[in-house]
Parts: C-alpha cells; structure tokens; sequence
C-alpha cells in the first residue's frame, strides 16, 4: 500500500511538473511470433524507455505486431492482447507491466487539492450517494476468481480436466448450449443438456467468459490448480430479444458441426402460426434444407430426403408420429420445449438409424427453486405447463398437458357430415430431474399423444404415441463421464373405414421400440476429446389384422403378421483439436440389424417378378431365430478451419443407415401408414453425404452469414409401385422397389440475432432425384429414367423477421415462397381398337403451381415490471395474409368422356386466430 | 381405401378453413404436341388384316384424330406386306394376307408419312400359339355398389395348356355372339307412308342376333411358373339383366401367343384403364412402345407392333341352370291424346289397365323391332354348327 501511494504521489507531482505525456509516444516495430520479453528488450534499447515486470507473467507469451510509427499505449495494447496484463506509464520514460489491476496514475479531479487530503482518516466520514456511486465506478473492473483444484493435487503442471454445470439463477434448470470461451486461448466449449462443459487446460489464470441465450454474460477468473469441478450460475437477460442461434456460426465453439441449425423456443413464440398453435415442426420448415410436401401434410423432407428418414427425439425419446390432426399441427406442447436442434449435415456418431436427418428437441428440465406455470388458449386448443421443486436446487418435476377443443367447433358447423365428426386430440408429459450430487444425476421423462378422427361415423381414425426414458449420468472423474439411457417407445393406431361397404374394413397397428444406450465422454487431454458408447434397439411391430367391417365387405380378412428386429450398434469419436483454428471430427458407428422370427418368407422363382404368382418355396423361421442380418460401418468426419474475418470452413462426410421405413404409397404422410422393418426381401436404405460450409460474422451489423454445399447419394431406397396397396398384403416385396435418390443444393442464411430488428433470410436451392432402374423391366420406374420425388422444390425462400417497435409490442412476419411440388398429369389421349387411353406425362414431369404465403402476427405483452406476479401476452396473427389459393395438389377427373384438371387448396382465404398466453412472473422468465 | 380417406379428409378441412376447388388448366395444354399413336397388331386368323394410325388428342376434344397418306408395310421372312388406307375409313389401313406370315420369323413395320417421316419398329418374332385347351363357365354372384344388390351371371374362364417350346407370355379377346328378342311381334301399326297396317302378328323382326367384342384386355404371363400352364384365368362376366343369356349365347375365344415386349406394353394398358382420372394418390402409369421415329429421334411415337399366331375356339350356351333371368321387357304404354306424327312407323300394342281393362296402347318402336338395338336378323352361320 505504501508502495503504490508513493508511486501515486510521484506520478501526481511529475505529471504537473513535466506535462509530457509518454503514453502518446511514437514507436515503431514489426514482429513476428515474437517473445513479448524479446519485444520489450527491443524498446528498451531503440527508445530509452524502462520496463517493469515480473518476468513469469509474459515469458511464454508469443505476440505479432506489425506498426509503422504508433503510439506507444496502441503498441502495447497490440502486444498484451490475450493476456490478462495491464500496463501503466510513470513518466518519464518508464512503463510498468502489472497482473489483473491497472496502476492509478491520475488522481480523481476533485480530489486535486493537496496530498494531505488523499492521506487523511476518513473511517467516521460519511460517504453521500454521489461519491459512493463515483467511488464504485472508479473501482478497477473487480472479476471474482473462482479456484478449481487445489494445488495439493496439482500434478506437476500436467495438464487438468476442468468440468462445469451452468444453470439458470432463478430456475435452477441447466443451460444448453451456453458457451465457456478462455481468451487467453482463444478456445471455448459449449455446454450439453446437462448444462455441463469439460475442458483440459494447464493450470493457471485465465479470464474466462460464459455467455448463454437469454442470460447475461458472465465473467471471471478461473484459477484452475488442478482438475476439479465448478458450478456457474447465471442471471437471465431481463429483456431478452427474440433470437435464433445457428450455432455452426460461433465461432469459437469445438465441435466441426455441418448442417446443425438450433432454434430456441423464444423463436417458435413469435412468429405467426396457424390458428395460433405453436408449432416448433412448422419451423423447422422456415430454415434451410426443410421442406414439406404441403400445408396440410404430416412428415417433412430434409435435403431431399423421405418423410421416413427423419428421427425424432424428445429428450432421450423416439417420437413416430408427430404430427396432431393429420399433420396440422406438431405433436409437442411448445411450451415445455427449451429448444430443438436438428442434424441434418454432419451427425454425430451418437445418433443413427436415419438417413436424412435427426430433430432433438430438449424440454424445460423444471424450476429447481420455486414454482412456476405458463400457458396459453388458442382457437383450437389450451395448454398448461407446471414446474416445481420437491428438493430445492437438487430436484424439479415439469407436468405439461395441452388439449383440443376442436370438437365445440365442429358442433357449431352448419354441414350435418361435419357435426357428427370429431377431431380431437391431447398430450402430456412429466419428468422428475434429480441431481443427487454433483456427480450423479437422474431424469426420468414420459410422453403421451393421442389424436382421435371421426368421420361423421363413417372413418375412424386413433392414434397415439406413448412412452418413457430414464437417463442416468455418471461423472467418474472430471475427465470421464457417462450416461445410461432406458426407452421405451410405443405407437399405434386403428383405423376403420366404410366409406363403401364392399371395402369396409379395420387395422390395427402397433410398433414397440425398446432401447437401451450407454455413452461415455472422455476428455483425454486438452486436444482430444472421445466420445463412445453402444445402443440396441428391439423392434417389435404389429401390423395387425385386415377384417372386414360388414358382412357386406369384400375385403378378404388378413393377418398382415409381426416384424421383430435388435437393431445394435458401436460408436467412438474423436474431437481433435490440431492448432486452435483447426479442429478435426472423425467417427464410426458400426450398426448392425438382425431380422427376427418368427416369420413365413416366401421365396421366389429366381429372375422373376416378386408377386404371388412365382412363389417358389416358403421358409418358416422360429421366434427370435435370425432371418437375416446386415452390418453397415458408417464413417464420419469433419474438419474445421478457423480463418480470419471471424469466418470458418466446414467439411464433413456422413454415412447413415436405416432398417425401418414406412409404408406409404400416398403423396403426403398419413396416420394410416405403417412402419416396416428391412429384412428378408428388402435391404436397408443406406447414404453417403458431403457437406462443405462457410460462415462468417459481420460483427458491426450483427450479421451471420452461412452458406452450405451438399452433395447426398442414397441406395437402396424404397419406392412403391404404382398403385401398391399395403392394407391387405403381408408380403411387402411385392408392392415396393429398390432404388436411388441423389440429393444435392445449396443452403444460404442471413441472420440477425440482436437489437430490434431480428430474425432471418434463408434460400435453398435443391434437387432430390430418384431413379429406380432395375436389371428387368418390372424393376424399374419411369422406364428406369431418374424423376424427381414428390417433394423436390428446387427453390424455397424463407424471410422470417421480428421488429420489437417497443419493448411490449412486437410485430413478426413471415414470407415463404417454393417451387411447386412435381406431379404426373395426363396429357394426352389416343385410341387403341376403339378404346380410350391417355398419355401421361412423364413421372413427375410437372409442376404444380408455386407455393406464396405471407403470415403476420403482432405480440403485446403485459408490463415489464421485474417483481410481478403474473405476466399476459396476447398475440394477434393472420396467416396466410394475401389469402393466396396455394395448391395443395392438382388432380384430374373424366367427366362426361372429358378429362378436367383441378387445382386443391385447404387454404384460401386468411386465417385469423388471437391467443392469450400467461405465465408466473415476468415476461422474460424462462 | 387410402385415397378415400384422404379426400374425406380434405374436405372437412375444407369446412374449417375455407378451402377451394378451381379448375386448373396445364401450362402447355393450349399447344399440347400431338404425337403419332400406331395400333398394329396382326395374325395369321383374320384374313383381313388392319393397322390404324392416328394423333393422339387433347384432353378436352379425346377423339380419332386419323393420320392418312401413310405408306405402311411390313417386312420380314424375305416378303414385303404393303398396307392401302381404306377409302371410307381414314386412318385405317388393310393388307388381305391370310395365313402368310410365317412362325418363328421376325417382322418389321415400317410407316412413311405424307411429308416424308419414317418411323420404324422394333422386330417381332411370331411364336407359335398352342391351342385353347378348355373354356368353362360357372355361376357367380357380383355385390353391386349398393351393398343390398347384387347381380348374378356366367363368369368365363380359361386354361392355358402350353409346354416349354411356347412364349410364356399371352392374351385373349372374345367376340360374343349372342340372340335377343323384341318385347312384342309387330302386329297393327301405321307405316312411313302414313298407312295403318292391321296384320297378323309379324315375326320377322322379332330374333335377332348380336356381335360385339368385348371391350376389356386380358393378358397373362406364366414366367417363372414351374409349368407353363395356368388353371381358371378369369375372363368376361355376363350378367343376368340382359338378354344374352336368355336364348343362346356363344363366344368366340382367341388365344393370342405374345413375345414378353408386347406382354409389357397390354399390360401397362390395362393398368392405365384401371387409374385414369383418379386424385393423384397413387403413380399412373406410361404404356412402354417400340415403335420409333427414324428420321427424328425426338418424336416421340405412342403404339406398338406385334405380330401373332393365334388359335381360336368357339363355345355356345343355350340355357344356364340356376341362373334366373332378371332382364326386362317392355310395357304397353296406354295411348293418351292423339297419335304422334312425328313416330314412323307407329306401333300399337294392347294395353291392359289394373282392373284388366284393355285398350289401345303403344311402346317405344324398339320393343318391336330388334334391329334397332344394333342387331342383325341374320343368322350367324355357326349358329346352327355349335349347337351343344
């Protein structure tokens, strides 16, 4: 102390002596990976000036400047950056180089008296609000400094395993995907589900900064002595804008991700929706590469691929049907949903079993501190959520229930067909998170949708998707954890149909899917990062008995039999950081699929057409006897390269396999479409994709820019013959082909993430083209000439925007525009011995027309105050503003011996909705 | 059944979110390209042998479109068939060629345009067809639409006899030959002259007998069967709501052998009847040709040629036990007002009232005379010949 303030005194009485200023003093110097101790030697000798330092604190720092005459404290800012080093000039010629704090060199004008008043006991002086407030801004920028380890179990200066959890201040709930970035090396981590991040880094001080969506950025000192554990809790942003992180754009995150686009929940809120129902699956439709076949259809198509070649995951849990009213709306209560992340380039070897991509879409682990609920009431249907603690900061519970009330609508409909129908549909959920230490932690979540349609008696239509996952996380070590997850899935439907008697008939269908995973994470040092573990899925399907409804039907009864599967795999990866811009993925999942008995295969006469007619012999296969297995090693890899301009390269390579498909021969997904596994006569879909991206920032505007390349190739995929029926026929084969789809675009996004004008632009341009041609001519399609897929839409822009006019009151809009889907039409028509034909074009030569919507929706929220106890906000949205008559589809119909096309649209005209939504607190709790 | 939910569907959505059905025209259907559509399947049976050549349409106006002026021949077995257009009926081209066209030998059709364009075929081969082995006919009974109804009648079939030297591919077309009769004799009427005529009651027009081709395409292919032999093949169906099971009925079945090419092209026909003009729930499908446009190979051409031997058989029903007939007669319809002038000749026929009452009625002039139902009063010359 006495030191410093004689070191103050003197600068004090030198400066109103001397009146130089040596901070503006003109140097000059070119260095390259230079020693900073080399540097400061250099301008010793060149520029009589005197450095003082503890040699320890920059010996291993290696700096590059390059300035031609600059300023002396330019010089030195240039040279200290990434280094938590200060420095101060004591005119007239010396510089002094101090850790974490700043030499005062001026005295604070009022205080400009004489030096008694600086000395002078001030302990029973009263401090006014105005000084204190000065005096604390006057106080040099404090970090709190956090001490991991303890030097006791520092290892002679190896290497140590760092391992935090991040949650949220006032719920408790661990962050996703918030970032720990270390500036001294440039390099930083992002947190998992668990809100945990794992670093190896060598003791030692560093500045380190987490920064998360919605939170504020936190800030500090980690004093890392040895491996050890640390817990982060961070304030949320009190008035947060609507965002969408693609996380591929930060740029200093470790993983080489290709193709992942993450959204959060504050997004799905604002943007416009139809009949105010939010709808995370609808948005996934609004970024880059995901398409749908149309408005009203259940499934969507990533980067060319089938509805049936996209995995989804709520948490742990696979979801087969996702969609609520025949696809209007998606199966998943937003309002439980923390955010999504869909892979649709580069996937981990973790995930598996689908060609085109995997959705993961993360819920609320609940509020860990008090209660808390939020909901919402739409035209159609209401929602509320609920979360509590059972033991606080250790133990949450999230209960979520959301229902239709579509039926009060129906009832009120003119049409008598319509009054006597029914569409309903609920889903819940619940999960218990337990954090028994911090080395242990359970949660447990369950799943339950059911949707129910009836057609003025005549069809009827149940569906339901049911089931749990209980995952349980182990740390072993700072360096090693793991986690055990237990599924289980069901899904099933019945339909019964009798809109004609003679083809009344009834199905039932269920699927079984019960896993088991175990996964490892392995920091092994500061450059590798390991990541292994193993799965199996069994797969136990129904498909359930065709029977007759009438006595009148004809509809033969069938028992359309079992499938039974073990699906298994092995995976290991390695993220490998080669030099701080470059980081390097490579994985292998090795999966494998066994076909089960019990089972009847027919086999056919060599060289013919698999139908009844060739059968040859039949096998009959005992339970769990193999049928037929395939093993499929699947590569993965992925480079990054970080180059300047905050920019980065991307590459990656993916193979993926899939062992279970659908059975649809319909356009669009429909809930009578039944899931199938490979086996005997039909070999798993499989595909390679290439992926290159580059992404740069452009920090002043607030803008990321991606841009993305894919090239996909995939065989063996099923295409149906024309007019297959599956509903009546157990043996598969006869009604399907195996083919190729070659997919390839390019996908570009334009992002803004802050300030009042928010939101994105994204354009597409891509091709999916399948070609089925096989060695005979009933193997082929299209006379084995390649056609585009019912959902190829070469282009497809999206502009997705949100302009906060006030705090409380938010205007968002969204603008889709996509080539028409193609379609077979007739064209023609010719006479052969007196009877009438028609030439169709070729398979899906045409187009129907492009697809224009426009929706608007216009959010007011209830005051800000922070401490209220409950916050409104309604949202008012037109969809489809312009009332364009899109087409969903185009069909032709023979009237009177003519032959007259005509154009579908489920939408015409604009669909206004208000909903009200409420949640406990302010408006920018999460 | 999944296409009617679907549309089910649609439209309840329809009812919810005002939903539209416009027409909707093709982008190109103004200057739809008309395409050259050849129809030439010959044999060694008929001695007349007929080739058609016309346009295809568009869909609004599906007509014949016929193309004349064509040289068309056809080559093979060193000998060159030339085919004339008839002058009555344009597009139609014949060659009288009975029995000349050799088993085993390849064909080739050539057609030359009026402004000079060659389209040629691909070669066929005339295989040898074994004969019909047996044609049978059973009872069957047919649910109608409306599930209380159902209809009954003959449903034909047939067996396929053939060893491994014959095609494994084949069709069949039926001409039926069958006897009706009017509802009444004529027997007083007024004539085109204006005269009444009170005769005895005239027969003459009273039997007559009716050809017609069956209008539906039968193909089977026995490939990959162990034997080339295939049981019960169902062909036509005759109802009982007519009168051609009444009196005497006879089919005349030709058993046509096809090379595997042509087994495609019939087969993709009948499929493309089956799925025109459906919701485009389900793919339809394109009919394969080979036939192609030498002189511009981006002409596209719709038809195929084939060339075939062909056995035929004949087989006559008199009367079907167990089967009821449901066909209708006409009523006397009383005469109210004056007699039409503009009906000639105008028959009458008496007609009987509830109470039993008779009176002077009439019926339509077909329920009279049976050659107005396309009827011949010939009588066929096998008509006596396959009396069973």
């Amino acid at each position: 102390m006495k030191f410093k303030l004689q070191i103050l005194l003197y600068i004090f009485c030198s400066n109103l002596l001397s009146g130089q200023v040596l901070e503006n003093k003109l140097v000059s110097g070119v260095y390259r990976q230079e020693s900073v101790v080399k540097v400061f030697s250099d301008m010793e000798s060149n520029y009589d000036l005197k450095f003082y330092y503890n040699k320890e604190w920059i010996e291993n720092h290696i700096t590059s400047v390059d300035f031609d005459t600059i300023e002396l404290n330019k010089f030195l800012k240039a040279c200290l950056r990434g280094t938590l080093l200060e420095y101060s000039f004591i005119e007239p010629n010396i510089v002094v180089i101090t850790k974490d704090k700043k030499i005062k060199t001026e005295l604070p004008d009022f205080a400009c008296r004489e030096e008694s008043s600086l000395l002078y006991d001030d302990k029973d002086k009263v401090i006014t609000d105005v000084q204190g407030r000065y005096m604390k801004g006057r106080e040099p920028d404090m970090l709190s400094t956090l001490i991991i380890g303890n030097t006791k179990n520092a290892l002679n200066h190896r290497k140590a395993t760092i391992t935090g959890k991040l949650t949220n201040r006032e719920t408790g709930e661990p962050l996703l995907g918030a970032t720990l970035y270390i500036k001294e090396l440039e390099s930083g981590v992002a947190s998992d589900a668990e809100g945990r991040v794992t670093m190896t880094i060598g003791p030692g001080k560093y500045s380190t900064e987490f920064q998360c969506l919605g939170m504020d950025r936190y800030s500090c000192l980690l004093d890392v002595r040895s491996s050890g554990f640390f817990e982060i809790e961070m304030e949320p942003k009190l008035t947060t804008i609507s965002e969408v992180i693609v996380k591929a754009q930060k740029k200093y995150t470790k993983e080489s991700v290709l193709g992942l686009e993450q959204v959060s929940l504050k997004t799905v809120k604002e943007i416009p929706s139809l009949l105010g129902e939010k709808d995370i699956l609808k948005i996934s439709q609004l970024l880059p590469g995901v398409v749908s076949v149309s408005e009203a259809s259940g499934g969507i198509n990533v980067r060319g691929g089938n509805a049936d070649q996209n995995l989804f995951y709520i948490n742990d849990l696979p979801v087969y049907n996702t969609s609520h009213v025949f696809g209007f709306f998606s199966a998943f209560n937003s309002t439980i949903v923390k955010d999504f992340t869909i892979f649709k380039g580069h996937v981990p070897v973790e995930f598996g079993g689908r060609l085109s991509s995997i959705f993961k879409i993360e819920t609320r682990k609940g509020n860990k501190k008090q209660f808390f609920t939020q909901g919402g009431i739409s035209l159609v249907a209401a929602n509320i959520e609920t979360e509590f603690p059972v033991i606080k900061d250790k133990c949450s519970v999230v209960l979520s229930a959301r229902s239709s009330y579509s039926d009060w609508i129906l009832k009120r409909l003119k049409e008598p067909s319509i009054r006597n129908s029914a569409a309903n549909f609920y889903d819940l959920a619940g999960s218990i998170h337990y954090e028994i230490n911090t080395k242990n932690s359970i949660y447990f979540f369950a799943y339950s949708s059911s949707d129910v349609f009836n057609y003025n008696q005549i069809v009827n239509n149940e569906y339901s998707n049911q089931g749990f996952s209980l995952n349980y996380s182990h740390r072993f070590n700072p360096k090693l954890k793991s986690k055990l997850v237990l599924v289980n899935s069901i899904y099933d439907f019945s339909v019964s149909d009798q809109t004609s008697l003679t083809e009344s008939y009834q199905n039932k269908f269920k699927i079984d899917h019960k896993e088991a995973k175990v996964s490892f994470d392995w920091s092994i040092n500061e450059k590798h990062q390991v990541n292994f573990g193993a799965n199996t899925i069994l797969y136990s399907i129904d498909r359930g008995e065709v029977v007759p409804l009438v006595p009148e039907s004809e509809v033969p009864y069938q028992d359309l039999g079992n499938d039974s599967g073990l699906e298994t795999s092995v995976f290991i990866d390695d993220k490998f950081s080669i030099t701080q811009r470059i980081n390097l993925y490579a994985g292998i999942r090795y999966s494998s699929f066994v076909s089960l008995g019990p089972k009847t295969i027919l086999n056919y006469q060599n060289g013919t057409e698999k139908n009844t007619n060739n059968i040859s012999d039949t096998s009959y296969y005992n339970k769990g006897e193999f049928i037929k297995s395939y093993r499929n090693p699947e590569f993965r890899l992925a480079a990054e390269f970080l180059l300047g301009f905050n920019g980065s390269l991307r590459l990656s390579y993916t193979e993926m396999s899939q062992y279970l498909f659908m059975l649809s021969n319909t356009i669009s997904i429909a809930p009578t479409d039944q899931w199938k596994l490979a086996g005997f006569h039909v070999a798993p879909p499989k595909s390679r994709q290439l992926a290159a991206g580059y992404m740069f920032d452009i920090a002043q505007l607030g803008l990321n820019v991606s841009s993305e390349l894919y090239y996909k190739m995939a065989k063996q995929i099923i295409e149906y013959k024309d007019g297959a029926n599956f509903i009546g026929n157990k043996n598969i084969e006869t009604e399907i082909l195996q083919g190729n789809q070659n997919a390839f675009g390019m996908e570009f996004m334009l992002s803004k993430q802050k300030g009042r004008f928010t939101g994105w632009l994204s354009y597409a341009y891509s091709r999916s083209i399948m070609q089925i041609d096989g060695e005979n001519n009933w193997e082929k399609i299209n006379v084995g000439k390649p056609y585009a897929s019912n959902y190829d839409k070469p282009h497809v822009l999206n502009v997705v925007n949100n302009l906060k006019f006030r705090r409380r009151f938010i205007v968002s809009y969204n603008m889709i525009y996509s080539t028409g889907r193609p379609v077979t039409v007739p064209q023609e028509v010719y006479i052969i011995d007196q009877m009438r034909y028609i030439k169709y074009s070729g398979r899906n030569e045409y187009r129907i027309p492009d697809y224009f919507r426009l929706d608007i929706s216009m959010t007011i929220e209830g005051n800000l105050k922070k401490k209220k106890p409950l916050h409104n906000s309604l949202v008012f949205s037109v969809y489809n503003v312009t009332g364009r008559s899109n087409a969903q589809s185009v069909y032709f119909r023979s009237e009177n011996g003519f032959i007259l096309g005509y154009k579908y649209s489920v939408i015409a005209a604009p669909i206004f909705t208000v909903t009200w939504n409420y949640k406990l607190g302010n408006y920018a709790n999460e | 059944m999944q296409m009617n939910k679907k549309v089910l569907f649609l439209l309840f959505l329809g009812f919810l979110f005002n939903s539209c059905i416009e027409r909707y025209f093709l982008e190109s259907a103004g200057e739809s390209k008309s395409r050259l559509v050849v129809d030439a399947h010959l044999n060694n049976y008929d001695s007349v042998q007929c080739i058609r050549l016309s346009l295809t349409a568009s869909l609004e106006q599906p007509s014949f479109f016929p193309v004349s002026d064509c040289e068309v021949f056809v080559t093979g077995n060193n000998t060159k068939y030339s085919f004339i257009e008839s002058k009555t009926q344009p597009g139609y081209y014949y060659n009288t060629t009975y029995g000349n066209f050799k088993l085993n030998a390849s064909y080739r059709l050539k057609i030359i345009t009026s402004e000079g364009i060659l389209y040629e075929s691909d070669e066929e081969i005339m295989y040898e067809c074994p004969e019909i082995d047996e044609i049978s006919y059973r009872l069957k009974n047919v649910p109608l639409s409306d599930p209380t109804e159902s209809v009954d009648g003959l449903q034909f079939l047939v067996d396929l006899r053939a060893d491994e030297n014959f095609t494994r591919f084949y069709r069949w077309e039926i001409l039926e030959t069958w006897e009706y009769h009017s509802s009444f004799p004529i027997k007083d009427y007024i004539d085109t002259n204006n005269i009444y005529i009170n005769g005895p009651s005239d027969y003459s027009k009273y039997i007559c007998y009716k050809n017609a081709k069956i209008r539906q395409l039968f193909v089977v292919s026995t490939k990959g069967f162990s034997t080339n032999n295939y049981d019960n093949f169902e062909l036509h169906f005759v109802d009982n709501l007519t009168q051609k099971l009444a009196y005497k009925y006879s089919i005349l079945l030709k058993q046509i052998a096809i090379t595997e090419a042509a087994y495609n092209y019939w087969n993709a026909l009948v499929k493309n009847q089956q799925e025109s003009g459906g919701l485009f729930e389900t793919q339809p499908i394109n009919v394969p040709v080979n036939i192609s446009c030498v002189s511009d190979s981006t002409k596209e051409v719709i038809g195929f040629f084939s060339i075939s031997d062909v056995k035929a058989k004949r087989i006559s029903i008199f009367e079907v036990p167990g089967l009821e007939m449901k066909y209708k007669l006409c009523d006397a319809i009383p005469i109210d007002g004056p007699i039409p002038r503009d009906i000639r000749p105008f028959y009458f026929v008496n007609y009987q009232d509830a109470e039993g009452k008779m009176s002077p009625g009439t019926s339509n002039s077909d329920c009279f005379d049976c050659t107005l139902h396309g009827g011949s009063l010939e009588l066929p010359k096998f008509w006596r010949e396959y009396n069973e």
